[in-house]
């Protein structure tokens, strides 16, 4: 059964005075609001969060999250997949939905990071790589995506300051659609010069090529599509999905300057939707660093492999390049509550087909959007394909 | 270790060898010899490292042909892909030295 997006809304992202069940309640009740339906019409809750046991001190949390929404009895599940635990309670949503299980899901994502400290929010990311053999070492998130950077540059042979200006110039251009966006963490612009000194946080990437520590929420609820006229007139057809796994143990993969997991569960996503790359009209893509929008990009095959860095500083990824990638800004500006991440891209989709962004970062009369979400040091990934629906 | 099955080597142990899917090894030991693949200077450590930063961390191919993940005590500017290093000590974690 094909499945379609009818309501979608999301918190403001940053860092905010507000509680984890807050965000839930917020998102949850927009989104359900935007659907036009009553909350008890909902069959499922499906809900999306990395780390609340560390971030918040709460453990069971899918039912932390109905009785957020006043749902007393509706079936509720809490999936974690890192980073992409967003991305992995839409695709249980989906999967019930298009089973004929259930009617109306409501999937939601949400994360409170910023009531610990820098140091601590370190340590708790660091646990979605292999604890035993790199958290003991000190490894952090940003050096894992380091070693990726490195491989990459050295695959392709670029001298460090190429390398320096091409990072930088996705932390600026993410940046830019950031300053448009009203919900993003940072609204700030971000010069090339300013990303080049800023500070090293693990070599070679620095404070500018970091996604921020973000609180935030994002919830969407999906219809069947031979339904979804009743509760919008502004559907989103889900088109396509792909997910695939790497090895969690960053040792173990052969080739660090390739997202292996990306063009797997691209391929799949595209192979089902029956569309090709270059057919996409805008994509949202995970920039927790800025080295993986580079990897995504090859990986999802806009660009062929070791491409995706020249044509990044060529602007060919900017709101009026050849594919615009991250028009929200990202998760370099947007800003990344990781449990969340994931169900926000497809939140922008959704505003994007509306015609609802800001109009310096609104798509051109977009047919095809894509998400790419991903968990851990490039492990988990979940890949989307939507359409307009109407 | 090595797979019994199809000879691969692993080090650190893994339960299941991702070559052929075996899941019997021989206990063997390797050398403490390798070659620096990727590496990285941390320099905004996790809490539980605060101390140590900044450190650098690297893949290391060893001569047998595993890889491992391990710190390497270096000058930053000795730090580069493809220099060789052996395993100085075992305890809290691996450490590396350039040779």
């Amino acid at each position: 059964m094909d499945v379609s997006i009818v309501g979608a809304s999301e918190t403001e992202f940053g860092n905010l005075d507000k509680t984890y069940r807050d965000l839930i309640s917020e998102a949850g009740h927009k989104a359900i609001k935007d659907a036009d339906v009553d909350k008890d019409e909902i069959d499922s809750l499906y809900f999306g969060s990395y780390s609340p046991e560390r971030f918040v001190h709460q453990g069971h949390t899918a039912a932390l999250a109905s009785l957020s929404l006043g749902m007393k009895h509706v079936p509720t599940t809490r999936i974690e997949n890192a980073c992409s635990s967003g991305g992995a309670a839409f695709k249980e949503a989906y999967l019930a939905v298009a089973s004929g299980e259930y009617d109306l899901a409501l999937v939601l994502g949400a994360e409170k990071m910023t009531d610990v400290g820098t140091g601590e929010a370190t340590e708790i990311l660091s646990m979605a790589g292999d604890d035993e053999h790199e958290g003991g070492l000190g490894m952090t998130f940003p050096g894992l995506f380091a070693l990726m950077a490195q491989a990459y540059k050295q695959e392709y042979g670029f001298s460090s300051s190429d390398f320096r200006e091409i990072l930088s110039s996705i932390s600026r251009k993410n940046h830019l659609n950031g300053f448009y966006n009203e919900k993003a963490h940072f609204n700030t612009k971000m010069s090339v010069e300013d990303a080049n000194n800023s500070k090293m946080i693990a070599s070679p990437l620095r404070l500018a090529d970091c996604s921020p520590i973000t609180d935030g929420a994002a919830a969407l609820v999906l219809a069947p599509s031979d339904k979804a006229e009743e509760y919008s007139e502004e559907p989103i057809s889900i088109e396509g999905f792909g997910h695939a796994t790497d090895l969690l143990s960053i040792h173990l993969r052969e080739d660090l300057s390739k997202s292996k997991a990306t063009s797997q569960a691209a391929e799949e996503s595209y192979n089902m939707a029956s569309v090709k790359p270059q057919e996409i009209d805008f994509a949202e893509l995970h920039d927790c660093f800025t080295i993986n929008e580079i990897l995504a990009l090859e990986g999802l095959g806009f660009f062929s492999p070791g491409e995706a860095a020249e044509a990044s500083k060529k602007g060919k990824t900017g709101m009026s390049g050849d594919i615009p990638i991250n028009p929200s800004g990202g998760l370099k500006a947007k800003g990344h509550p990781v449990g969340a991440t994931g169900i926000g891209q497809i939140v922008e989709c959704v505003k994007q087909f509306r015609g609802e962004a800001e109009k310096e970062r609104q798509v051109e009369s977009p047919n095809l959007g894509l998400t790419h979400n991903i968990g851990g040091p490039a492990v988990s990934c979940f890949v989307n394909i939507f359409s307009k629906g109407w | 270790m090595k797979c019994e099955n199809c000879g691969a080597r692993y080090e650190p142990p893994i339960n299941t060898c991702l070559d052929c899917g075996g899941i019997d090894f021989d206990q063997t030991t390797i050398s403490d010899t390798g070659e620096i693949e990727v590496w990285t200077t941390i320099y905004v450590p996790p809490l539980s490292h605060g101390e140590d930063a900044p450190y650098h961390i690297a893949v290391i191919r060893m001569d047998e042909g595993p890889k491992l993940t391990a710190r390497v005590k270096a000058d930053s500017e000795d730090m580069e892909a493809g220099k060789k290093v052996e395993l100085v000590s075992d305890e809290k974690f691996k450490l590396f030295r350039i040779i």
